[in-house]
């Protein structure tokens, strides 16, 4: 069957909010708890001043190995999620990053049947993480990065458990 | 199923205050294999999770995942290495079928506004813009995942509605319709490969990656193998942009096919990119025997076995070679005769490189090689055991065995019995702590004494290859220190240091007896196997015993 473009617009939204998605890199499983992945769901929102406010929802740790984890440096802008490992101290295991759930890229196919992009911009959104635990990570932490250079605001910090 | 006046971003908006009083469903649903080809650690897993399919149309569901596995096979280079694949279906049932449509655009002509309790809540119009098919509420399908099939490389919602649509992210989504599979495909390119679009996808979403780059030079662009080969070079992407492609006509810039009947392609830079990555998680060999990359005292013939997974082009080269000189090439297994070893350390290598016409990179029989070794001690190697007495309280013990594991935690744990062994120290006051599980010694050297306190007195046997004494310098710093005592018979102390002893302060046994060279004084008298000593030295020397075949 053959599709008419001109009448068709598919769009595909790319939401890399999540952490295990791309730019993946190899683990070193020495430093990793024993077969132990996490994961987290979060709800987010903007309030009213365009604070990010995020919310645990739930929290699951199973049994299991992960190929690869993701640590997505490019995503070091302004904006963007930084999660962060810490150890029972709050010093700082592994960062990763995240895009800002809220401002979401999308590509769609035009009355030509061309591909492109746009951003979807919501008020509130949700993103889930998938890692491999560290063998001393005892929280995940979520900042907002205002200057990569920097720390940045610690939205929330959820105890692993 | 109702007309639904909601538009999809207030679905959404509901779905997150649900959330805050969310409850995770730990449900374990039905988890189907459609293509099986190794353990889930060690290949690529694809997950596909139902949606808007009721429990009496799981089957259909089944029908309809595999004709994606199919399609997605169809597609160079999944084609070719679809050996490295598992896929995984997660029957999770809906209340209702298909998936919502809100109807929030100008296409109800085609396609009628619906509300349906599905599971996943997948719904068109997300964002008003109406192909976009979704989980408002990905949190759902990480749940199933998490408590399904945690270790998944890829998911992906296969929504039970025939009108076309799709998305991409985490979870791609797709539709049950014919053209949805090339949408899938495309998208997985994205968050599997990390291939960026063909087409200028504008500034912000422009990037370096295998097949985007602001390289325009032919001769050093990170794809100038394929330059000039099949239509593939370096296009900008518009003019000015600064940003360039391999090819025109990539799956990664159009998802209709140029002909009708001619399916679309991935160039050979995209191609290439999915093998590297392919193989990234996925080593082309899966299993060997012996796993035991050290082989003592072997009996014969020894055989040697590596499972490989051949990709459909049957590209695997591999090689056997011992001690250096190659012996066997593209066989699975070995047999090794011991006329075919030397005597003493032999060195089997199976080494293993894709060598597909997919692969053009630079370095590329280094960096897809694969290499497994295995040493082979032939003839002059003996397994032996020590029995080391540890006395009730302190005590200073050695060993001339050297075992596979020495490990202080490994090798003294049958002390370990009835909270026996306190502790063991080594020279530098390091301590192996049982009752803690702290090894903060590492290793049992050979030329070592160590200090160990137990609780009763207890005898433990170890096994290994036994050091050579006249090959094993034992080095005696200036100060206090402990050495080993390596031979298989007791010596006279005295003998052993005739050549160090103006060096030497003191030398004590565990038990307070002194050896005082100054004063002409052996209180020690023997030197025994598995006993350790204190010493003191006035400077540092080096100390070798007599092989065990000669005399003191």
């Amino acid at each position: 069957m053959r599709i008419d473009y001109a009448k068709v617009v598919i769009f595909l939204t790319l939401i890399h909010s999540f952490c295990f998605a791309a730019h993946l890199e190899s683990l070193d499983k020495d430093n990793f708890q024993d077969n132990k992945i996490v994961f987290l769901n979060y709800s987010i929102h903007k309030s009213a001043v365009n604070e990010i406010q995020v919310v645990l929802m739930n929290q699951i740790i199973v049994e299991g190995t992960l190929k690869q984890t993701s640590e997505k440096k490019h995503l070091n802008v302004l904006g963007n999620l930084k999660c962060i490992e810490l150890d029972e101290n709050h010093r700082e295991i592994n960062t990763i990053y995240l895009l800002n759930p809220l401002q979401k890229p999308v590509e769609y196919v035009n009355d030509e049947g061309e591909l492109a992009w746009t951003e979807i911009s919501q008020d509130e959104s949700g993103f889930s993480i998938r890692l491999q635990l560290h063998e001393n990570t005892a929280y995940i932490a979520i900042e907002q990065i205002n200057d990569p250079t920097q720390q940045g605001k610690r939205i929330i910090t959820t105890k692993i458990e | 199923m109702r007309k639904v006046t909601l538009t999809i971003l207030g679905a959404m908006l509901c779905a997150l205050t649900s959330a805050q009083t969310y409850q995770a469903d730990t449900s374990s649903y039905n988890v189907d294999t459609l293509l099986y080809n190794g353990d889930a650690d060690k290949f690529i897993n694809l997950v596909i999770l139902s949606d808007g399919y009721m429990e009496a149309e799981l089957s259909q569901f089944e029908l309809d995942a595999t004709h994606v596995m199919n399609s997605l096979f169809s597609v160079e280079p999944y084609t070719t290495y679809q050996s490295y694949f598992n896929v995984f279906i997660i029957k999770v049932p809906s209340n209702e079928s298909g998936a919502n449509h809100p109807g929030t655009l100008s296409c109800t002509a085609e396609h009628p506004i619906l509300e349906v309790d599905n599971y996943f809540e997948s719904t068109f119009d997300i964002g008003y813009l109406h192909r976009l098919l979704a989980s408002p509420t990905p949190w759902k399908v990480t749940d199933v995942l998490a408590y399904n099939f945690p270790m998944y490389d890829e998911a992906v919602v296969l929504v039970n509605t025939p009108y076309y649509g799709g998305s991409g992210g985490t979870f791609a989504t797709l539709s049950t319709h014919e053209l949805s599979g090339d949408l899938f495909i495309h998208e997985l390119a994205h968050s599997f490969v990390d291939l960026k679009d063909e087409y200028w996808p504008g500034e912000v979403y422009a990037g370096e990656a295998a097949n985007m780059t602001q390289e325009s030079d032919p001769e050093i662009v990170r794809w100038k193998n394929w330059v000039s080969e099949d239509w593939h070079g370096v296009f900008e992407y518009f003019s000015g942009a600064g940003w360039y492609r391999p090819h025109n006509q990539c799956r990664m810039k159009i998802l209709s096919p140029l002909l009708p009947g001619v399916p679309a392609s991935f160039c050979k830079v995209c191609r290439e990119a999915t093998v590297e990555k392919i193989h990234s998680l996925c080593t082309p060999v899966q299993e060997y025997q012996p796993s035991s990359s050290d082989i003592y005292s072997p009996s014969f013939p020894l055989e040697f076995q590596v499972e490989l997974i051949q990709p459909l082009s049957q590209a695997l080269h591999s090689n056997w070679s011992l001690n250096g000189v190659a012996i066997e090439s593209n066989t699975a297994s070995i047999s090794i005769q011991q006329a075919d070893l030397n005597q003493g350390v032999n060195i089997l290598t199976f080494d293993v490189q894709d060598a597909t016409d997919m692969l053009r990179i630079d370095n590329h029989e280094e960096i897809h090689a694969y290499e497994i070794s295995w040493t082979i001690e032939n003839g002059e190697t003996e397994i032996l055991c020590q029995n080391l007495n540890f006395p009730a309280g302190w005590s200073i013990f050695s060993t001339y065995i050297s075992a596979e594991n020495m490990a202080a935690d490994y090798l003294l744990n049958p002390l370990n019995n009835d909270n026996n062994l306190v502790i063991v120290k080594n020279h530098m006051g390091t301590a192996y702590l049982p009752s803690y599980d702290v090894n903060g010694i590492g290793a049992i050297e050979n030329e070592q004494g160590y200090l160990a306190k137990n609780n009763f007195t207890q005898t433990i046997e170890i096994c290994g290859e036994s050091v050579l004494p006249e090959e094993t310098p034992i080095s005696l710093n200036q100060g206090w220190g402990m050495f080993s005592y390596l031979r298989y018979e007791a010596a006279d102390l005295s003998a052993v240091f005739s050549e160090l002893q103006d060096e030497i302060i003191i030398i004590k046994n565990s038990v307070g007896d002194a050896f005082l060279p100054d004063w002409g004084f052996n209180g020690i008298g023997d030197l025994e196997p598995g006993k350790g000593y204190q010493i003191k030295m006035s400077s540092p020397q080096i100390l070798i015993y007599l092989a065990n075949d000669q005399e003191y």
